[in-house]
């Protein structure tokens, strides 16, 4: 190390004394015609080498060597938060923070410390379909690091210290989330959109504090075990170096004696119909912006329309500012710093879910502009040109989505979490190409339905409430989501 | 025919020992004849390229009365140029498939464009178009951005703490000093900024000679400096940008307090900002590996000490900002619910002091250079930030390769360094004390 670092404060001087202008051009170039592109070449995603263990865990690896890194993601569906039981919402978050502090003889710090001595990182997440143990670490130290994450998975300590810590924690996160305008609107969106299944349920004060380490124990019992869990890898290894490495920390992992593994919630049975545009308004008084949240829910991933929806998601708002939320509310009015849709998929649903933030006196006409781009989809075949450019733009992010090790290990394991197709990833960019104009108006007209959006707004209520009735009926809370009293 | 003049191919790497090596980062540097510095960096692992143009102009560069215009700036350069319309820069580099963004800092304007690689001389012409031939003849334009930028700006402030920022920059650095100033600026001067301005801020800072131009991922070195000089060559080089007023620095300023009420925060927090070297500056490096022995992750001394063994906070961490000139190491601890703020900053203190009489162990020193071992990795896993940082590397240090260099002096760093570091800088005398209370406002 010392050598090469001593040879290149040598090279520096020589270098800035060999330093000498390039001369200029003789002639000014032709400024004004656009540059054909060359040819363009050819990219292939890399394939995902599948495996099985003995206990029938998924393996999935996709190759990556351009830097000595590896990204693995251990999946337990089981843990997923959607799982978690009624008035109990925040255990499987809790359960994430607290898998790591400690394991077998290893107390939390010393888990740490075994962690920073690689400097490897595990990161325990949670969604609605799984518990995800993310592990990073560069090559040599990838054995190591699954080794603690192993542990963690196998033989957690679940100290009652920290069980406490992490709630006293969650609750004071709860309490933040107040202030923050967009949160307290997304939280009430996902209730309308899924009321009464668990993807439109969030963690309040009640459930955390009903948390109990008892809680903790059963779910480590029932629900950190192999049924469906996939190990998803993107980095610098040789399918059979990963497999090898897999093996020997998960191979012997088997479904804990005495568990009762939790059975899958229900699809959700569709959003509320409501007969108009209906919009909660979350009172905060002083707001220097309104935050805009709306939606609806669509498909599943497997839908047939899927991609033509991804496209049209595309065109409406994947950019803030090429898409055309962003045009209009941005470019074209200048109301928000950004204005954006996604369509948000998990394994039971998706939904079109729009987001920005504007000006106060811009609250109505900026939901009025968000319908009507609602309405333009429906109505209007989208130009070819317009059309092209979003769809190159959607090939082209692909591609640059493909250089980091934890983007590949997503992709390797949202494949197997959703059970798509093996070609789902390789066949991406013709698919998107592959959309016209007529199936993006086909898929609008099947699936928006902009008269009866949700729309959820946090604002400063008494300036923006009475242009909002207008368009819709209003319902007020305050700032802590509570319905406001009439008159 | 353009010689190629100088080469410097920094290779570093077939380390023998473990940890694996590094990679290699083979560089070109040349100059052009009117002072723009150009870095070529070919990788050809992915079909795609980064285009990444650093101006040396920020916030710190704006006059009394033009707070943020360094950044409203940023958003008219993709108002159109010469040759290019208004919006068409977005349209065309996001319509090839490609990302493009831009940033603004307190010391330098970053623009960055990452596209499938047969699209490379578009973005060149385009790129250098708005440097040479900035549109500048009419408002709507600079109205349209001011708008956008004013509501940038109630954006960041309508979050809890959203004048955090603004408070640590006033109480850390004096009056006047080119750090005070919010890097978006204040309402009154985003609305007083003119196009005249514009053209005035184009002239002295949007040079050539006051630029690096960073090209790296799937390119031919030789071939793309003729592309380079053809597009960029004729703009001419222009006077030396004017000098930055830096007034000088003390370390001793004495403690300094601030308590700020916050309607949306619903928990109070402190903030405590020492003033260190500028990033890269003697002693920076040093007091980077305290304040990751000192509170970056579970196993730091803080986040050990008042989270998990005393429970005085909800979260605590330590972390350098990296500006150039002055830089600051800013702590930021949430008190548990019924902790004084006094227990909170006293326990801290407690942590600093013995830091600085007793110094890191060989075993945190060594859990320090190896979590910024695979920092330092992870940074260079995209074209578009291995771009980032060959631009900073040599707008900054006169040395591309400087994230690597920087690798490379931190893993022989002695323990005895963050310590001294730690003792003449993280002292009492160079405390900015920022409280932020709840208002309770929003209830």
């Amino acid at each position: 190390m010392k050598l090469a670092i001593l040879s290149l404060t040598l090279l520096l001087p020589l270098y800035a004394r060999a330093q000498q202008a390039v001369p200029p051009p003789k002639r000014e170039p032709d400024r004004m015609t656009a540059v054909k592109p060359g040819p363009a070449k050819h990219f292939d995603v890399a394939p995902i080498k599948k495996g099985l263990l003995r206990n029938g865990v998924e393996l999935a690896l996709m190759e990556l060597h351009r830097l000595p890194l590896v990204a693995v993601n251990i999946v337990l569906p089981l843990g997923g938060s959607a799982l978690d039981a009624p008035g109990k919402s925040g255990l499987a978050e809790l359960v994430a923070s607290l898998v790591t502090e400690g394991s077998g003889a290893m107390t939390g710090l010393q888990f740490a410390q075994a962690l920073d001595d690689i400097g490897a990182s595990i990161y325990v997440g949670v969604s609605n379909d799984a518990l995800t143990v993310a592990v990073f670490a560069a090559k040599e130290n990838i054995g190591k690091a699954l080794s603690l994450a192993s542990q963690a998975i196998y033989s957690p300590s679940l100290p009652q210290a920290d069980f406490d810590r992490i709630k006293a924690e969650m609750t004071a996160g709860l309490e933040q989330e107040k202030g923050s305008p967009g949160g307290q609107a997304e939280k009430k969106l996902a209730l309308r959109l899924y009321p009464g299944h668990p993807y439109g349920t969030s963690p309040d004060e009640g459930s955390v504090a009903s948390l109990t380490l008892a809680d903790v124990q059963d779910f480590v019992k029932n629900r950190f075990n192999p049924p469906g869990a996939i190990i998803a890898a993107g980095g610098d290894l040789e399918y059979p170096e990963f497999e090898k490495l897999v093996t020997a920390h998960f191979d012997s992992w088997r479904t804990q004696a005495g568990a009762v593994l939790p059975s899958p919630p229900a699809a959700p049975s569709g959003q509320a119909v409501q007969r108009g545009l209906v919009i909660d308004l979350i009172d905060m008084p002083g707001s220097l912006q309104s935050s805009i949240r709306a939606g609806q829910n669509g498909v599943t991933r497997d839908n047939p329309d899927y991609m033509a929806l991804a496209v049209m998601n595309s065109l409406l708002g994947q950019s803030s500012i090429i898409s055309r939320l962003g045009k209009n509310l941005r470019e074209a009015h200048g109301w928000t710093y950004g204005a954006s849709s996604d369509l948000s998929t998990r394994k039971l649903s998706s939904a079109l879910l729009i987001e920005t933030d504007v000006q106060t006196d811009a609250t109505e006409p900026a939901v009025t502009e968000i319908l009507k781009e609602l309405h333009r989809l429906r109505d209007e075949t989208v130009p070819v040109a317009e059309l092209d450019s979003i769809k190159r733009f959607m090939a082209g992010l692909f591609i640059l989505r493909q250089q980091t090790v934890q983007a590949l290990a997503s992709q390797a394991s949202t494949i197997e979490l959703y059970g798509l197709p093996d070609g789902e990833l390789s066949s991406y960019r013709d698919r998107v190409m592959a959309v016209t104009p007529q199936q993006i108006q086909d898929v609008a007209i099947k699936y928006l339905h902009p008269e009866r959006l949700h729309v959820v707004i946090t604002g400063d209520a008494a300036k923006v409430s009475k242009s909002l009735s207008k368009i819709g009926e209003v319902r007020e809370y305050d700032s802590e989501g509570r319905p406001k009293p009439l008159g | 025919m353009i010689l190629t003049t100088a080469l410097a191919a920094f290779l570093l790497s077939a380390h023998a020992a473990s940890p694996a090596a590094l990679p290699d980062l083979a560089i070109e540097s040349h100059k052009l004849a009117n002072g723009l510095t150009v870095i070529l960096h070919e990788d050809h692992s992915s079909p795609i390229v980064a285009v990444n143009t650093w101006y040396s102009v920020g916030s710190k560069n704006e006059e009394a009365g033009r707070t943020g215009f360094a950044h409203l700036f940023e958003h008219y350069m993709f108002e159109g140029s010469a040759h290019a319309a208004a919006g068409e820069y977005f349209n065309k580099i996001f319509g090839m498939g490609g990302d493009t963004n831009a940033n603004t800092t307190n010391d330098r304007t970053d623009y960055f464009a990452v596209v499938p690689s047969e699209n490379l001389e578009e973005v060149l012409r385009q790129e250098a178009d708005r440097m040479g031939f900035l549109n500048i003849d009419g408002t709507a334009g600079l109205d349209k951005q001011r708008h956008i930028v004013k509501n940038e700006k109630r954006l960041r402030e309508n979050q809890p703490y959203g004048g955090a920022w603004e408070g640590i920059n006033t109480t850390t650095w004096d009056k006047g000093h080119p750090y005070s100033w919010p890097v978006i600026g204040s309402m009154e001067d985003l609305g007083a900024a003119s196009l005249e301005d514009v053209k005035k801020f184009h002239d002295s800072y949007y040079l050539p000679n006051n630029a690096v131009l960073v090209i790296s991922g799937d390119q031919d070195n030789a071939a793309t400096l003729l592309l380079v000089n053809k597009w960029y060559g004729t703009i001419p080089k222009g006077p030396a940008p004017p000098a930055l007023k830096m007034p000088p620095i003390s370390t001793t300023p004495g403690r300094r307090e601030l308590t700020l009420e916050d309607d949306k925060a619903q928990m109070p927090l402190l903030l405590l900002s020492y003033r260190i070297p500028g990033k890269g500056k003697p002693g920076w490096q040093e007091v980077s590996v305290a304040a990751q022995i000192l509170g970056g992750g579970r196993s730091s001394r803080l986040v050990q000490s008042l989270q998990y063994d005393k429970r005085l906070v909800l979260s605590v961490s330590a972390s350098v900002m990296g500006l150039a000139e002055e830089d600051i190491l800013l702590i930021e601890a949430m008190p548990a619910p019924g902790v004084q703020m006094k227990a909170v900053e006293d326990a801290i203190r407690a942590q600093l002091d013995a830091f600085a009489a007793h110094g890191p162990s060989e075993q945190e020193m060594a859990r320090a250079k190896a979590g910024i071992r695979t920092a330092t990795l992870n940074a260079l896993q995209t074209a578009a930030n291995v771009a980032a940082e060959l631009a900073e590397g040599q707008a900054l240090f006169n040395d591309p390769a400087y994230v690597l260099t920087a690798l490379g002096t931190i893993s022989e760093m002695p323990r005895a360094n963050p310590q001294d570091a730690a003792k003449r800088l993280l002292t009492p005398s160079n405390t900015a004390v920022i409280t932020i209370q709840p208002s309770g406002g929003s209830k």
